[in-house]
């Protein structure tokens, strides 16, 4: 369900319902006060997982 | 190869007496883009989306480029605060990163930003100068004025000398990793299967949406008071005085 909904809404979709909640909490902001934003970025490691060796090495050949 | 995800994030100041930081904007991208290109598009966004900008923004390290931070000031009176990058050689008037000195090394205080002229002016209010001694006293006024386009970094809109954008640097730096940490362990951004960047923006905007929804819901008064009250920690207060 969650997979159909983020197919349906696209990122578009969410932008609008988030700068949506953000207009609203803009309107708690104190004028008086100067306003202060953090830039900041955080890594997300890709899954990889599907790319590793799972099948374990046979022996070794011996040569006769 | 990962992703990175790059907020914009607002220090909601109504109270001052806990931290709030909410996600304005978002961009998920892949872990080669650096965090200083992000900066001007999400202040581009905040202005078309909202008709808002920050007054301030606090960068990490010192990463963004001067020619960024010029352009910000000058189409959105913007004051991006970020430490000096290492290696940055000082310039004068700085005697050091929370120093200005006169050109005979007195100490000087800044006194205000003069919007209409686009110049900060800094001035001698020590309690027993050295103006005495000077060989210039008589010529001086003991009040000098810089442009913020002296140096992007150390001057611009909010000298790196004075005490709120020392405060900005150490204070309300630190409460980043908290958020980031709550929305990659808390909310689960790092325990999905992030195999695609789309796939990456959509969960990225989900959380930023959990946040949002969060924030608004802590903001509502409470029906009932809570009976642990006294028990919950006090954050510190974070009076910048601007």
């Amino acid at each position: 369900m969650l997979h159909e909904f983020r197919c349906r809404v696209g990122v578009s979709g969410l932008r609008a319902i988030n700068d949506h909640l953000v207009v609203r909490l803009l309107k708690h902001l104190r004028t008086e006060h100067k306003s202060v934003g953090l830039i900041d970025a955080t890594d997300l490691p890709a899954a990889t997982a599907d790319k590793k060796k799972t099948v374990v090495n046979g022996p070794l050949s011996v040569r006769p | 190869m990962g992703y990175k995800k790059h907020s914009l994030r607002l220090w909601l100041n109504r109270d001052w007496s806990t931290i709030r930081l909410i996600p304005v904007v978002s961009w998920l991208t892949p872990a080669n883009v650096p965090e200083g290109y992000l900066l001007k598009p999400s202040i581009a966004y905040c202005w078309r989306r909202f008709g808002w900008r920050p007054d301030i923004v606090v960068g990490d390290l010192g990463y963004i480029h001067g020619q960024t931070k010029r352009e910000i000031r000058q189409n959105w009176k913007v004051a991006v605060v970020t430490k000096l990058k290492a290696g940055m050689s000082l310039v004068a008037p700085f005697e050091s990163e929370r120093c200005i000195v006169c050109p005979q090394g007195q100490p000087l205080q800044w006194l205000e930003y003069n919007e209409q002229e686009d110049r900060h002016c800094f001035g001698v209010r020590a309690a027993q100068p050295l103006c005495d001694q000077c060989w210039e006293s008589s010529q001086c006024s003991r009040e000098f004025d810089y442009p913020p386009a002296h140096h992007e970094t150390l001057m611009g809109l909010l000298p790196l000398s004075i005490l709120p954008a020392q405060q900005l640097l150490h204070q309300a730096r630190s409460w980043i990793e908290p958020c980031q940490a709550f929305e990659k362990n808390l909310l689960g951004l790092n325990s999905h299967f992030l195999n695609s960047l789309r796939l990456t923006w959509c969960l990225g905007l989900m959380v930023d949406a959990a946040v949002l929804l969060r924030t608004l819901a802590l903001m509502e008064p409470s029906p009932l008071a809570n009976p642990l009250e006294q028990l919950l920690p006090e954050q510190g207060h974070l009076e910048l005085g601007l």
